[in-house]
């Protein structure tokens, strides 16, 4: 109770905060077609910054051909392109679209199959990171509550209770090797963590878009 | 209209039919034993009123409202704005509502749902992704909410139809950069089999919510 409280009012404050008049001048981006949109770089919300998570971005993609079990490969994106970019109709790759739902259950399945859930990358309706120390607290709350009663209760507090999204999964594999799944499959990962397997397995389990 | 006067009416058009038929077969056909005739014609006149009803009447219906967290009524479009830095656009809720119909109806459904029957949704030629945030549970911890058509969504049907909210899923649009222009978003049916997908064209899908603006 406490606890939540606590919460509450930190997110109260990180509210207010967000609500205040910035005065940076603001520069919009010079109208492009649609279908230059790809080339963009991607939004900022997917540039995480946080200590643990520096190594080079790379993205996941996706190969499915009818009902079939998807392939999924990794590409490196040092220059931290748009997922979209990544996506070619014709070749039958897409970018897994990862929603809180999708992350959530990718989480249990990964705590069901020995691997640990270090936390959630959670971020506001404008796609903004939380504080580090709301989002450890909100994390610390959804851990347990994915363990004992499942994804859609976990998905009901994040969505009813904070109004934040979950946009990423911090998970340490069986080699004891951290890595961060984020919407969209942006990921910072080893090769020697062997994600495309863990996520061909996950998908059987949780069949996530 | 209450369904079961349709039902009767469609009983009725089947009885009639089969008797002005049956001679015509008979007549047409000398040398067909009379009891292939018979239950011919029946088959035929039967298979004729099924499908007639389907595409008119008896059409399975389905119902898609968006509404905006605190709105009241639904939305007559999905207006949405996308600004820089992240060009994300608010949660949308988005609700599936459809009436129970005659015999012919469920059992089209029934077969549909039993081969994967999912009803998509898309911003056509929008240039936006969609993110799915939660979507109805089918049980703890699987939903029937998917982003796995185009830059849409779709939701599989595991329920017969209900008036109110049978289904429900929340999203958002996330773009790459600033656009300002009005796209069209369609709604259909798709299921996992051939026959099935053919089958599922039956099923109308329909919403105020006809067109994707982007201001």
């Amino acid at each position: 109770m406490l606890t939540k409280t606590v919460l509450q009012i930190k997110r109260a404050r990180w509210r207010r905060a967000r609500t205040e008049p910035v005065s940076l001048p603001h520069v919009a981006p010079p109208a492009a077609a649609p279908g230059a949109a790809e080339l963009q770089p991607t939004d900022e919300s997917l540039v995480v910054e946080r200590p643990e998570e520096r190594s080079p971005m790379q993205q996941v993609l996706m190969y499915r051909t009818g009902s079939s079990t998807p392939r999924f490969e990794l590409r490196e994106n040092p220059s931290n392109q748009s997922p979209g970019s990544f996506e070619d109709a014709q070749a039958g790759a897409r970018v897994p679209r990862l929603g809180t739902q999708d992350l959530l259950a990718i989480a249990r399945y990964a705590t069901a199959n020995g691997f640990t859930v270090n936390g959630f990358v959670i971020e506001d309706q404008a796609l903004t990171r939380v504080p580090e120390e709301l989002e450890q607290e909100i994390s610390e709350e959804l851990i347990p509550v994915l363990i004992r009663d499942g994804v859609a209760h976990a998905a009901a507090i994040i969505d009813d209770e904070y109004g934040y999204y979950v946009t990423g999964v911090k998970l340490t594999g069986h080699d004891r090797r951290p890595f961060t799944l984020l919407r969209e499959g942006v990921t910072r990962t080893q090769p020697e963590t062997h994600l495309e397997d863990f996520l061909q397995a996950a998908w059987t389990a949780v069949h996530f878009s | 209209m209450n369904e079961k006067y349709f039902n009767v009416l469609e009983t009725t058009a089947a009885i009639y039919f089969t008797y002005l038929l049956l001679p015509v077969v008979q007549r047409q056909f000398p040398d067909v034993p009379p009891w292939v005739a018979d239950a011919g014609t029946v088959v035929f006149v039967a298979l004729f009123v099924a499908a007639a009803s389907l595409l008119t009447y008896q059409r399975p219906t389905v119902h898609v409202a968006w509404k905006q967290q605190r709105d009241l009524v639904p939305a007559a479009d999905v207006r949405i704005e996308l600004r820089a830095p992240n060009y994300v656009s608010p949660p949308f809720e988005v609700a599936f509502s459809g009436r129970p119909k005659g015999f012919l109806t469920m059992l089209l459904m029934r077969y549909l749902r039993s081969r994967g029957l999912r009803l998509t949704v898309v911003p056509d030629g929008a240039p936006v992704r969609t993110q799915m945030v939660r979507s109805s549970p089918i049980d703890a911890n699987s939903f029937i909410g998917a982003v796995d058509v185009v830059n849409g969504f779709s939701v599989r049907v595991v329920t017969p139809a209900r008036d109110q909210t049978w289904m429900w899923a929340k999203v958002f649009f996330v773009g790459s950069t600033e656009v300002h222009d009005k796209f069209a978003l369609t709604y259909g049916a798709t299921a996992s089999t051939k026959p099935a997908q053919l089958l599922s064209k039956l099923v109308h899908v329909t919403s105020p919510a006809e067109d994707f603006i982007i201001n």
